[in-house]
């Protein structure tokens, strides 16, 4: 049986690893508190912003190391303009890269990158916010509103070629109170790929929660793995002691 | 010394970076002139099928594989969609015909709406043969998935592992010589990933 996952995301601003809060960088810590061999899968985001060629280069350097070390799925995202961006990502130790505001911004880049490199390695990344208790879409790390409704854009792109769907709550962002169960099930209930839960995460619990309620593939978080050692392993066991299927490791 | 076949697409490096780590020594090859001195080789598989074969012909490297591995009898180990390349064609985007290193063709899973596609992710998969490549495994383990296809094959004695996602997928195949094909990722699967590269590289 598939095993439900648990996906580490950190994000990397002008090179440094920073955790964020409401979408702003909030501190410092090191990729070295990374479990890489008991978590799922590693998700990382360039959120530079204004990211210039100085800013790539250091950004390709931090990735090319990171990949070395790393056995495990590691999907890349930020800045992703063109299929040759996806090539270089690919040949620095991607094995699949995530879009957002490029996406929206020309929705055939998803046709394209599944076309050459297959679905499955590609993730399209949605940002929401609720405005008026309704869902709508952000691009630009959150600082562009669109008029977007989540679920029927996250349809509009499983038919562009994505092949999972990783979708965040800026509001949930960084607070620990818990993903937005509502948000998740309604896309997870509207598209056939798989969904990765991203945004609020405080403890094994809403992890739980996540799993069971809104039924969900994945859950992804990039707060709560770096404050103790073995978390992940105990995340782990909270959930299988919950008859959730986990990997063991 | 172990070829890592490039053909523009694949994820070239997570596999190198394996190698590294298990300390085999290996060496990437990315045109037909340069299969000389290696063990064996392992295609890794990034892509979809039609671009891949594309790629692998325009470079002449079909021809090349086929003469190492059917008439030199060197060992292949295919990764994913690598995997489905060894076999005679493939359904994906449009039919194109494949390496036709063991007989089977590669064709979309077949799924309910319960289980989503593609099927990513850590499944159980479940060994159901001795051979040298499963040496110290347990004989049910968590192996990574990514993928949309699969790869059928008419012998059944071929099917070396297998795995359930609502249908029985094909994990590992091999026509029990020289030719292996692994849907999972072992490149990315840790200890158990790394120890099926290894058992491979010491066949």
């Amino acid at each position: 049986m598939l095993a439900k996952r648990i996906i580490s995301v950190l994000t990397i601003n002008d090179g440094v690893l920073y955790r964020t809060k409401l979408f702003k960088p909030d501190y410092r810590y090191t990729a070295n508190f990374v479990d890489s061999w008991s978590i799922d899968e590693i998700i990382i985001l360039d959120i530079t912003r204004n990211r210039e060629i100085k800013q790539k280069r250091i950004f390709y350097r931090f990735l090319e190391k990171f990949s070395e070390n790393c056995f495990v799925p590691l999907t890349v995202g930020g800045w992703i303009k063109s299929i040759h961006d996806v090539r270089d990502l690919m040949k620095i130790g991607a094995d699949k890269v995530s879009v957002n505001t490029e996406a929206y911004e020309s929705p055939n880049l998803l046709t394209t990158i599944s076309e050459k490199y297959g679905t499955q390695a590609l993730v399209i990344s949605v940002d929401t916010k609720l405005v008026n208790k309704k869902y709508k879409v952000v691009i630009n790390q959150g600082k562009t509103l669109t008029n977007k409704n989540p679920f029927e854009w996250a349809k509009l792109c499983e038919k562009k070629g994505a092949g999972e769907i990783l979708i965040n709550s800026v509001e949930k962002d960084g607070w620990l109170q818990g993903y937005d169960l509502n948000l998740l099930r309604k896309v997870k209930l509207e598209v056939n790929i798989p969904v990765i839960g991203l945004g609020g995460c405080g403890n094994w619990q809403h992890m739980y929660e996540a799993f069971d309620s809104a039924k969900i593939d994945a859950v992804a978080t990039q707060n709560i793995f770096h404050f103790t050692e073995q978390s992940i392993k105990s995340a782990k066991s909270f959930l299988k002691g919950k008859n959730i299927v986990i990997r063991d490791c | 010394m172990i070829g890592i076949i490039d053909y523009g697409l694949s994820n070239i490096r997570s596999v190198g970076c394996a190698l590294k780590k298990i300390e085999v020594e290996y060496k990437v090859i990315d045109n037909n002139k340069s299969f000389k001195g290696f063990s064996g080789y392992i295609l890794p598989g990034v892509g979809a099928y039609n671009e891949a074969m594309k790629n692998i012909k325009s470079k002449g490297i079909d021809e090349a594989i086929k003469k190492e591995i059917l008439i030199n009898k060197k060992k292949i180990l295919g990764i994913c969609l690598g995997m489905q390349l060894l076999t005679e064609w493939s359904e994906e985007n449009k039919k194109t015909n494949g390496l036709g290193l063991i007989e089977g063709f590669v064709k979309k899973i077949k799924l309910n709406n319960k289980f989503a596609l593609p099927h990513i992710g850590w499944n159980k998969t479940e060994i159901l043969s001795k051979n040298k490549i499963f040496n110290e495994l347990p004989s049910s383990l968590y192996l990574y998935y990514v993928h949309s296809f699969c790869v059928h094959v008419s012998n059944k004695n071929y099917v070396l592992a297998k795995t359930n996602y609502g249908v029985s997928i094909n994990s590992v195949i091999s026509n029990n010589e020289n030719i292996f094909g692994i849907q999972p990722h072992p490149e990315k699967s840790q200890f158990y990933g790394l120890n099926i590269l290894k058992n491979f590289c010491l066949l």
